[in-house]
């Protein structure tokens, strides 16, 4: 098989249960996701919907002995990682997986150089390299003045941060970075010139993206499919326009809207109503059921499968898609 | 036009920076806030809007201007007529979680609100009914929680709640939404909007994000290096920006957070 062919991020049927103070969660439940190489893939969701656990089980970044892999599977460019050892993981993480992550400071520390954070990326993947030039080369890349590299973390804008987390990120010439709410931090300005520059990334370095974010705006700027999740399921994905032009799940549906933030023709805002998910369930029926304006009996009773929706491989797992001869 | 129930005239706030020449954070602002409608005050991290907002709120002290609060100067005021005064303006911040005291539980953070005004009749009916005017209900279920055992939304609604409970004039909130759900965010805007219709009480709104300033805002001042920029109603200003600096913000706004059927114009 072509490595072209095998997605570099695949994860099927997954399940992730937390353990830690006596309270079971189970954050993902029956999610699947793939990323192909040259693709920009978007996960939505609301706080708690698990989207950033998967992103950190996708890189072996689950807190050891709270939280546990206990179904499904999880494969990094052919290479099944379900069970990976942390030794294991040291070997995956960098190349061809990189992550992103919403507060850069928090990650970039704040004693060392910038010029130094980079190397340590640049030797920890390719020991013989020319440190130096390579750090030139990266601060080049993500559009920051050569002389950034001797300067400390807390002497940079957000911005700035945000681009150095990047060049780390892609020092080690990752096939897949994963950004979790790149920009959320950020000014729109700021927010605007960072997305261009993860665009004019994706196209001269060739990687894939996993976009993680609950603005859908942003996704559909950069994103060519979007996964949706809820309740630690996948429940909707597709090709972006489709998902946000002709969502098919009604929590979908009920996310586009909300987020348009326009008023009703009563003056209110468009909202979901009820309350979140208790993720101290396993859900085997519709998560969503509780708050399903078009929810049915069969909805409480069992989880529905994954059923095509309307566009190209638009598919939702909602009972209302079933195919009409099947119901029959 | 109405007479404005918040009135901020030429404000000025210097801070004193090490080895340079002081900030000035808020040059020369001025913003009115009529009964019972919402202004937006936008801009970008530093631009000086929180300054302004806790300028109005009298926890920064200005050094040139002055804050008319139903048309009475707050500068002039002793500090206990102040006290008193302050209570038809109440803050609401964007963390709700750093809002309170953690060791205070709901019961408390009201009593404590509710104690500030004369004469006010204070029971647990009283702080249950507080509790149902921001959609915690039953209210009685909440009052014996600690703020930590809410979620950021039903957090919000308490410092909502904590807010109307000295039946303010104006609600000064800065970026009140920002760190919620987009669901949760619409439902805050009409527990926000509702709390307006009921009581006529006004909003300055802070924020940097253009859509809130647009689905709320009946008027809106943009605030750029400590200056107000323009100031007009919400429509003008989102449809016919006259500054570069407004134009920039929308455009950024534009091609980050809108979906297909969402322009700026209103």
């Amino acid at each position: 098989m072509s490595t072209a062919s095998v997605p570099i991020l695949d994860v099927r049927d997954l399940d992730i249960v937390y353990d830690g103070r006596g309270r079971r969660v189970h954050a993902i439940q029956d999610a699947s996701l793939s990323v192909k190489a040259g693709e920009a893939v978007g996960l939505a969701g609301e706080s708690g919907s698990g989207k950033s656990t998967l992103a950190r089980a996708a890189l072996g970044l689950l807190p050891p002995g709270e939280s546990q892999i206990t179904g499904g599977t999880l494969a990094i460019a052919g290479t099944d990682v379900t069970h990976y050892t942390p030794r294991q993981w040291e070997r995956v993480r960098g190349r061809p997986l990189a992550i992103v992550f919403q507060d850069p400071l928090s990650f970039l520390n704040p004693v060392m150089r910038v010029s130094t954070q980079i190397g340590e990326s640049v030797r920890r993947h390719d020991p013989a390299a020319d440190v130096e030039s390579r750090c030139a080369e990266l601060l080049a890349l993500v559009k920051l003045d050569a002389n950034v590299a001797r300067r400390y973390p807390h002497e940079l804008s957000g911005g700035m941060r945000q681009r150095v987390m990047l060049a780390i990120a892609i020092g080690c010439r990752p096939r897949l970075l994963i950004a979790d709410e790149p920009t959320t931090a950020l000014d729109a300005t700021t927010q605007s010139e960072i997305l261009a520059l993860l665009r004019s990334l994706r196209t001269t370095l060739d990687m894939s993206f996993l976009v993680i974010s609950h603005d859908l705006g942003l996704l559909r700027w950069n994103c060519d499919r979007i996964y949706v999740m809820y309740a630690g399921h996948t429940i909707e994905h597709g090709r972006t326009e489709d998902v946000l032009e002709r969502p098919a799940h009604p929590y979908t549906r009920g996310l586009v809207e909300a987020s348009r933030m326009r008023r009703l023709p009563d003056a209110r805002f468009a909202t979901i109503g009820g309350d979140v998910p208790d993720l101290r369930e396993r859900y085997r029926w519709c998560p969503f059921f509780t708050r399903c304006t078009s929810a049915f009996e069969m909805c409480r009773s069992e989880m529905p499968p994954t059923y095509a929706a309307p566009g190209t491989n638009h598919a939702a797992r909602c009972w209302l898609l079933r195919p009409q001869e099947a119901a029959a | 036009m109405t007479d404005p129930v918040l009135d901020i005239r030429g404000v000025t706030k210097e801070f004193p920076r090490h080895g340079a020449l002081p900030l000035r954070a808020v040059d020369n602002a001025s913003l009115r806030v009529e009964v019972g409608k919402c202004v937006a005050l936008v801009g970008e991290s530093g631009s000086g809007k929180s300054t302004l907002a806790r300028i109005a709120l009298q926890l920064i002290k200005p050094d040139a201007g002055d804050v008319l609060l139903d048309g009475t100067s707050l500068s002039a005021l002793s500090p206990s007529a102040l006290r008193v005064a302050r209570l038809a303006m109440q803050p609401v911040f964007q963390d709700p979680a750093a809002a309170f005291n953690p060791r205070r539980t709901v019961r408390a953070i009201l009593r404590q609100a509710l104690a500030q005004v004369p004469g006010a009749e204070i029971s647990d009916e009283k702080l249950a009914s507080l509790l149902e005017r921001v959609e915690l209900r039953p209210g009685a279920d909440y009052l014996d929680r600690y703020p930590h055992q809410l979620s950021g939304g039903q957090r919000q609604r308490l410092a909502l709640g904590r807010a109307i409970a000295t039946q303010p004039k104006v609600i000064i909130a800065d970026e009140p939404l920002s760190g919620a759900d987009v669901s949760i965010r619409a439902q805050l805007l009409n527990l926000m909007t509702a709390l307006q219709r009921e009581s006529g009480v006004a909003y300055l709104l802070v924020t940097h994000d253009m859509l809130v300033a647009r689905a709320f805002s009946d008027r809106v001042s943009v605030m750029y290096r400590g200056r107000i920029l323009e100031e007009a109603p919400t429509a003008c200003v989102l449809g016919a920006p006259r500054h570069d600096y407004t134009r920039a913000l929308l455009s950024a706004v534009q091609s980050l957070s809108s979906l297909s059927d969402v322009s700026m114009t209103m």
